[in-house]
């Protein structure tokens, strides 16, 4: 049994079966939610914008070139949707609420030094600006190719390789700001992140 | 290319999204820098740590809303709507109205009450009271769950999300609802209100066994999803059959492969 394609199923979308909407809304919600949080920092409101931008795209489907890749138009429109709503002054920069590390039992110490390091790096992510924790989450999160994000961010390649770069470099300083200890991870962060290059 | 140049190519590397050409050429650089290998194993360790980050999940009322919105749309498409108030007519409309007006009214008067008779309502009343607005969304919500619409049991669902401490026959109407409704939307919608309560090992072990139940492929990945979500190692038997069926879709496979994965790494 094979599964359809994303650009398959948008032109049965484009051909007026709104049905087909679901299977992509279950392909993509998920990791466009995490997209969304990562920009707004607000869960609320990116609930609300997930389902606003399905239903751009059942709005807007005949726009959509089925040679491209879908997930890039996807996001693209995400994004231009969360810029919208911000400029419309719907968000509440209030900082992302932390996901809740489920505990009960007592845990062993390395578990407690593992969840708190993961905390750290939570902190140290939400710390970088936001162009720069924007291409890092696209390109380790959501795997995309720089040619994608390039094309959501509608800037040149060349600018997201040396963003996704100085955003790693960046986001060790501040983990190891945040954390207290230049070893954290189990390297020699000592040396520091020193800054190579302007975008 | 210069050396700060390759040094650009560190993430694209560890996420191995170089060229054969580009490899080839950031290896052997590798290979002859001692100061780009602890560059890259510093930022290789940072970038696997990433990985172990949390992953954000919305609320169970994502997925409810949208099938609700969805199936809306579907519905206008195929008749012609009927925009007027019809508050009093007997479809889903008019029941869902009479019950929302019904909560509300009975909401205002507890207000009313608890201003009115401040000092004569002691808090074990307010608390009564509010036990029997939740038994009546809980009415409301079951009677719902049994209708032949859709549209109804998605909102039937809806008003399971609002039930604060539902009852065995509510969890067991949302269980049976997922493992037997003949609509996905419905099922994809009462697996998100039934993974609230996944703290309950009885839940716990229903969603697992719900697993070879599903022939939805939709349905199969967002169990599969909560299931790892709830972080069960108990789960990898019926995981591991699903990786190992060829009838099984591929995209199931493969998100039972990473399940699998998931797992085994917590």
């Amino acid at each position: 049994m094979e599964s359809q394609t994303d650009s398959t199923l948008m032109k049965l979308v484009q051909a007026g079966d709104s049905s087909q909407l679901a299977t992509l809304f279950e392909r993509y919600h998920l990791g466009l939610f995490r997209y969304l949080v990562s920009l707004t920092r607000n869960r609320a409101l990116s609930e609300d914008l997930v389902q606003e931008v399905f239903f751009r795209v059942l709005k807007y489907a005949r726009s959509y070139d089925p040679s491209l890749s879908f997930p890039v138009w996807l996001y693209g429109m995400a994004r231009n949707a969360c810029f919208d709503s911000l400029h419309k002054g719907r968000a509440e920069l209030t900082g992302t609420e932390m996901q809740d590390v489920k505990s009960s039992a007592p845990m062993p110490e390395e578990v407690i030094a593992r969840k708190q390091d993961v905390t750290f790096l939570q902190e140290a992510l939400q710390q970088l600006p936001d162009d720069k924790r924007e291409v890092l989450i696209l390109s380790r999160f959501h795997n995309m190719r720089y040619e994608e994000i390039a094309r959501i961010l509608k800037c040149e390649i060349g600018t997201v390789k040396v963003r996704v770069y100085r955003a790693l470099k960046e986001l060790r300083e501040k983990f190891c700001e945040v954390s207290g200890d230049s070893r954290k991870t189990g390297m020699p962060f000592a040396r520091g992140g020193e800054k190579l290059y302007d975008v | 290319m210069t050396f700060e140049e390759i040094r650009l190519l560190i993430p694209q590397y560890l996420s191995g999204q170089l060229t054969p050409a580009e490899k080839d050429i950031f290896e052997a650089q590798l290979n002859a820098s001692p100061e780009l290998r602890i560059e890259v194993e510093e930022l290789r360790s940072l970038w696997n740590e990433l990985g172990s980050i949390p992953e954000e999940r919305p609320s169970d009322a994502l997925r409810a809303r949208f099938y609700q919105k969805l199936n809306a749309i579907e519905r206008d498409r195929s008749r012609v709507s009927d925009t007027g108030f019809a508050w009093w007519k007997s479809g889903l409309q008019g029941l869902v109205r009479q019950t929302t007006i019904a909560v509300g009214v009975f909401a205002l008067g507890l207000f009313v009450g608890r201003e009115k008779f401040n000092t004569l309502a002691p808090t074990q009343e307010v608390k009564r009271l509010d036990t029997e607005v939740q038994s009546l969304r809980q009415t409301v919500a079951l009677s719902l769950l049994q209708r032949q619409s859709a549209t109804s049991r998605l909102e039937g669902i809806s008003w399971c999300s609002r039930v604060q401490h539902p009852d065995s026959d509510l969890v067991g109407a949302l269980l049976s609802t997922l493992n037997s409704d003949a609509n996905i939307n419905v099922r994809l919608s009462a697996l998100d209100a039934v993974e609230k309560f996944s703290g309950d090992p009885g839940v716990h072990k229903a969603l697992i066994e719900s697993l070879p139940r599903q022939d939805s492929p939709l349905v199969q990945i967002a169990l599969i999803d909560a299931i790892v979500h709830m972080r069960d190692n108990g789960a990898a038997p019926e995981l591991r059959k699903l990786t190992s069926d060829r009838e099984v879709n591929v995209a199931v496979r493969q998100r039972a492969e990473w399940g699998l994965q998931k797992l085994s790494y917590q």
